[in-house]
């Protein structure tokens, strides 16, 4: 095994991943070698010191703080989605109010049936806007010939 | 399946009581995972709850195939690779006291800040690595498996980033626990 060889293994030969033939090979190769010998002896005091690291614990509340956290989301999801509902409704509402609105402003047809019964012509073609005096006449006069 | 696998089952199919034995089987393991991998408490309680919430709102793509804590750890990984940091405190494998200890000025404490600075320095990847490796105690199968790359190439990265790690704390292996050494490193801790 030459030295790019077992430098690729020593972490493998470090935490005794190897084939027993491969791990007395590096051995031989790590006693007569310096450089490898200094690689290896750097990767293995990392390794051990990464282990010597101080344990923590954690807090033993946190999960509880945890599942309040998650119920509140989940209020708050049902409050969205009860809200969003009423803006839906609130929304096709407003919208519905205004198209009767605007239907009831510019319903011509209506005008034509209804006025031969009760409400005057002047009214009723008001709804049009200003119309002439001498346009309105006509109407009437057309209303009086077509009247039995 | 095994038994955690079960309890997110159950949590799948509406019973939202079995998430409560889940969480509590692994917050320990993953609170040190985002312990150590953002070196603040404080900061490991939020990501350790971010990826909690992620399994719980993700719980219907479980299947239920392989071991549940790969699954776990898979969440775990995307939520600490996605992660940024609200204080501008450097990723440290643990929190470093804030007043200096009697104990500061041996070779086995400085060593010890000596390698938190190494360890921030690496790349998220690699502490990720290092982290799953070492003190989680997973096997490089089943790194693979949280991380979806071949045993293989688990190994190649592990050992690379090992290399990485040690090469920074050489100049301080290298002295040996050198007393001028550690005198003039003693003011730092």
């Amino acid at each position: 095994m030459d030295c790019i060889e077992v430098q690729s293994r020593l972490s493998d030969y470090a935490e005794h991943d190897l084939m027993e033939r491969e791990e007395e090979a590096i051995a031989r190769h790590l006693q007569e070698c310096g450089s490898c010998a200094k690689h290896q002896q750097t990767l293995g005091t990392t390794w051990d010191a990464l282990g010597e690291l101080p344990v923590e614990e954690p807090d033993p509340f946190a999960p509880r703080r945890f599942f309040a956290r998650l119920d509140r989301r989940a209020v708050v999801s049902k409050f969205s989605s009860g809200l969003a509902a009423a803006l839906v409704l609130i929304v096709l509402g407003a919208g519905w109010f205004m198209r009767s609105l605007s239907l009831q402003e510019t319903s011509p047809p209506e005008v034509s049936v209804s006025r031969a019964s009760s409400v005057s012509p002047e009214v009723e073609l008001a709804a049009f806007g200003n119309i002439d005096t001498p346009a309105l006449d006509d109407v009437n006069a057309l209303l009086e010939e077509n009247t039995p | 399946m095994d038994h955690e696998g079960l309890l997110l089952m159950q949590v799948k199919h509406g019973d939202k009581r079995a998430f409560e034995p889940f969480v509590e089987r692994f917050w320990k393991p993953i609170w040190n995972l985002a312990y150590r991998f953002t070196g603040s408490r404080a900061e490991s309680e939020d990501l350790c709850q971010d990826i909690f919430l992620k399994v719980y709102l993700n719980v219907n793509t479980f299947r239920g195939e392989g071991k549940t804590f790969t699954w776990l750890y898979r969440v775990a990984v995307n939520t600490c690779l996605n992660w940024k940091r609200k204080n501008k405190v450097m990723p440290l494998l643990t929190e470093r006291e804030d007043q200096p200890s009697p104990h500061s000025t041996s070779y086995e404490a400085i060593m010890r800040l000596e390698l938190q600075d190494a360890f921030s320095s690496l790349s998220k990847d690699d502490r990720l690595l290092l982290l799953l490796r070492k003190f989680q105690g997973l096997s490089y199968k089943e790194i693979g498996d949280v991380l979806s790359i071949s045993e293989k190439t688990v190994k190649s990265r592990l050992h690379e980033a090992k290399t990485r790690l040690a090469s920074k704390l050489e100049p301080l292996l290298e002295t040996g626990g050198d007393q001028s050494w550690i005198a003039s490193k003693s003011n730092r801790a």
